[in-house]
C-alpha cells in the first residue's frame, strides 16, 4: 500500500509528468489501489488547506453584515439616492429591495465558512468522481484506437494526473489563487493514457480529449438553453405586463 | 539553476540540448518558474503591503483611477445619455471615496497588520502559478502546432524547455516602476517569447520559422476568431438597433 509519503511522491512523480511512475503504476498490481489511495489523499489535503486558508481570510475580513451595512449606508449618503428619493417618493423602498436581493445573492453565491468545512468531504468525492468519470469516457477510446490497456490499468495511470491537485495546497495561504491545475491534469492525463495504452501521441491526444470535449459540448448546450429560458421567461413577463 | 536561468536568458544552444535529453527537464523547468515567480511576488507583495499601509494611501489611489476613467468615460461620450452618467460620477465621487474609506476601517477579528501580512504572502505563492497558467496554454498550443508541422519532440520535453521562457519575467520585479516598469515588462514578453520560439525549436527539431509559426499560429487564429466575434456582435447590435 505505502506510506503516505510514497504516496504523496507518486503524486509529485505524477505532477512532474514522469513516464517511469505512469509505467510503473501500469504494471503493478497494486497500481489501482495506490490510484485510489493518491485520489482520496490529494483531495483531503487540498480540502483542509483550503479550509485553513479560508479561516485565515475570515478572520482578516470584516463579517458579510458589517459589509453590508457599510455599502447600503454609504449609498445612502450619496447625493444621487437624494436626489431620486426627492423626484420619486417610493424609490427609498425599490432601493431597499434590491439592495436586499442583491446582499442575499452574493452571500448564497458566496457560502462562507459552512463550505470550506464542507469542503474537506466534498473535494476527495468531487476528484474520485472526476478520475472515474474521465476513466470511463477515455478507457473506450483509446481502446477504439489501439490501445492496449485494462480499465483497472488506465484507471491506475490516470489517477497519477490528480497528482496537478498537489498545486492547490499552496491555498493553506489565506489570499492565494490557484491557476494551472485543470491545464496541467489534462496533460498528465494524456501522459498517463499514452503510457497506459502505449499509444502514438496524437491517438493518446484524442483519447484524452474526447471527454473534456463532451463536457464542453454539454455545458454550451445547457448555457444555450438556460439563456433562452431566461430570454423566454423575460419577453413573456414583458408581454404580460402590455 | 543559475546556469539553467543564464542559459535560458542568453539562449545557449548547449545547455538548451543537453536539457532537452535530461530525464528531469520537467523538475528543471518548474523550478525556475518557482523562483522567478517567488522573486517577483516578494517584491509586488512588499510594493503593495508599502502601499496599502495607510487608509489614506488607498484612497487616494481609488481616487487616481477614479478620475482616470471619468476622464476616459468623458472622451468618449458621444450621447447624452452618457454624459448624464458621466455627471452623475463627478457629483458623486466624494460619497464613493468616504464608501472607500469606511470599508477599510471597518472591524476585523484579527488586527489590521495580520491582514495586510496575508495578502502579501497570497501574492507571493499565487504569482509562480499564474506565470504557470499562462505558460501551460502557450506551450500546450505551441506543442500542437509544432506537431502538426512535423516536430519530434514530446510534451515533457515542451513543458520543461518551456518554462525558461519565463525567466525574462524576472524583470517584473521592477514593475512597480511608473513607466519604466511597464516598459521593462513589454521587454521580458517579447524576450519570453523569443525564449518559447527557440525552445520550441530546440525541442522538435524544427527550423526556426516553422517553429515560429507553431508558436504565433494558434494565438494569432483565436485572436481573429475572437474579432470577427466582436465584429458579428456590434454588427448585429446595431443591425437591431
Amino acid at each position: 500500500m505505502g506510506t503516505v509519503q510514497q504516496i504523496i511522491n507518486l503524486g509529485l512523480e505524477g505532477l512532474l509528468l514522469n513516464p517511469t511512475a505512469y509505467r510503473d503504476q501500469r504494471d503493478s498490481p497494486q497500481g489501482l489501489r495506490r490510484g485510489f489511495m493518491l485520489v482520496v489523499l490529494i483531495g483531503l489535503l487540498v480540502g483542509v488547506a483550503s479550509l485553513i486558508g479560508d479561516l485565515g481570510e475570515y478572520v482578516t475580513q470584516p463579517s458579510a453584515a458589517t459589509i453590508s451595512q457599510a455599502v447600503y449606508d454609504g449609498l445612502r449618503e450619496m447625493p444621487w439616492y437624494a436626489d431620486l428619493s426627492e423626484t420619486d417618493p417610493d424609490f427609498p423602498n425599490q432601493f431597499d429591495q434590491i439592495f436586499t436581493q442583491v446582499t442575499q445573492s452574493i452571500q448564497l453565491f458566496n457560502g462562507g465558512i459552512g463550505r470550506s468545512f464542507g469542503g474537506i468531504i466534498t473535494t476527495p468525492i468531487m476528484l474520485l468522481l472526476g478520475w472515474f468519470l474521465f476513466s470511463l469516457i477515455s478507457h473506450p477510446m483509446a481502446r477504439a484506437l489501439g490501445g492496449q490497456a485494462s480499465f483497472s490499468q488506465t484507471m491506475a495511470c490516470t489517477a497519477l494526473a490528480a497528482g496537478a491537485n498537489l498545486l492547490a495546497l499552496v491555498q493553506i495561504v489565506p489570499f492565494a489563487q490557484v491557476a494551472g491545475t485543470t491545464l496541467l491534469g489534462l496533460i498528465a492525463s494524456y501522459v498517463a493514457i499514452r503510457e497506459a495504452h502505449q499509444l502514438q501521441p496524437w491517438r493518446a491526444f484524442w483519447a484524452t480529449m474526447i471527454g473534456p470535449i463532451i463536457l464542453v459540448v454539454l455545458f454550451v448546450i445547457a448555457a444555450c438553453i438556460g439563456i433562452f429560458l431566461v430570454l423566454g421567461a423575460i419577453s413573456a413577463a414583458f408581454q404580460g405586463g402590455n | 539553476m543559475m546556469d539553467t536561468f543564464n542559459g535560458a536568458l542568453t539562449l545557449n544552444q548547449n545547455l538548451l540540448r543537453g536539457m532537452r535529453e535530461s530525464p528531469d527537464v520537467v523538475r528543471r523547468g518548474l523550478t525556475l518558474v518557482l523562483l522567478v515567480g517567488l522573486l517577483v511576488g516578494t517584491v509586488q507583495a512588499i510594493s503593495t503591503s508599502i502601499s496599502n499601509a495607510n487608509t489614506s494611501g488607498i484612497v487616494a489611489a481609488v481616487e487616481i483611477a477614479l478620475d482616470e476613467s471619468i476622464q476616459q468615460q468623458a472622451l468618449g461620450a458621444t450621447t447624452e445619455e452618457q454624459r448624464q452618467v458621466i455627471g452623475l460620477l463627478r457629483e458623486n465621487k466624494e460619497g464613493i471615496l468616504n464608501l472607500v474609506e469606511s470599508m477599510i476601517e471597518l472591524p476585523t477579528i484579527a488586527p489590521r497588520p495580520v491582514g495586510l501580512l496575508f495578502q502579501a504572502l497570497g501574492v507571493i505563492v499565487s504569482t509562480p502559478l499564474n506565470y504557470l497558467g499562462s505558460l501551460l496554454l502557450a506551450v500546450v498550443f505551441a506543442h500542437i502546432g509544432a506537431q502538426q508541422l512535423g516536430g519530434s519532440g514530446n510534451i515533457r520535453q515542451m513543458l520543461g524547455m518551456g518554462a525558461l521562457s519565463v525567466a525574462p519575467h524576472a524583470l517584473d520585479a521592477l514593475s512597480f516602476i511608473p513607466v519604466f516598469g511597464s516598459t521593462l515588462s513589454l521587454i521580458a514578453w517579447v524576450w519570453g517569447l523569443v525564449i518559447l520560439i527557440v525552445t520550441t525549436s530546440v525541442v522538435h527539431r524544427l527550423d526556426s520559422g516553422k517553429a515560429t509559426i507553431a508558436v504565433l499560429v494558434y494565438p494569432l487564429v483565436g485572436g481573429l476568431v475572437l474579432m470577427l466575434s466582436c465584429c458579428i456582435l456590434l454588427f448585429m447590435s446595431a443591425a437591431l438597433g
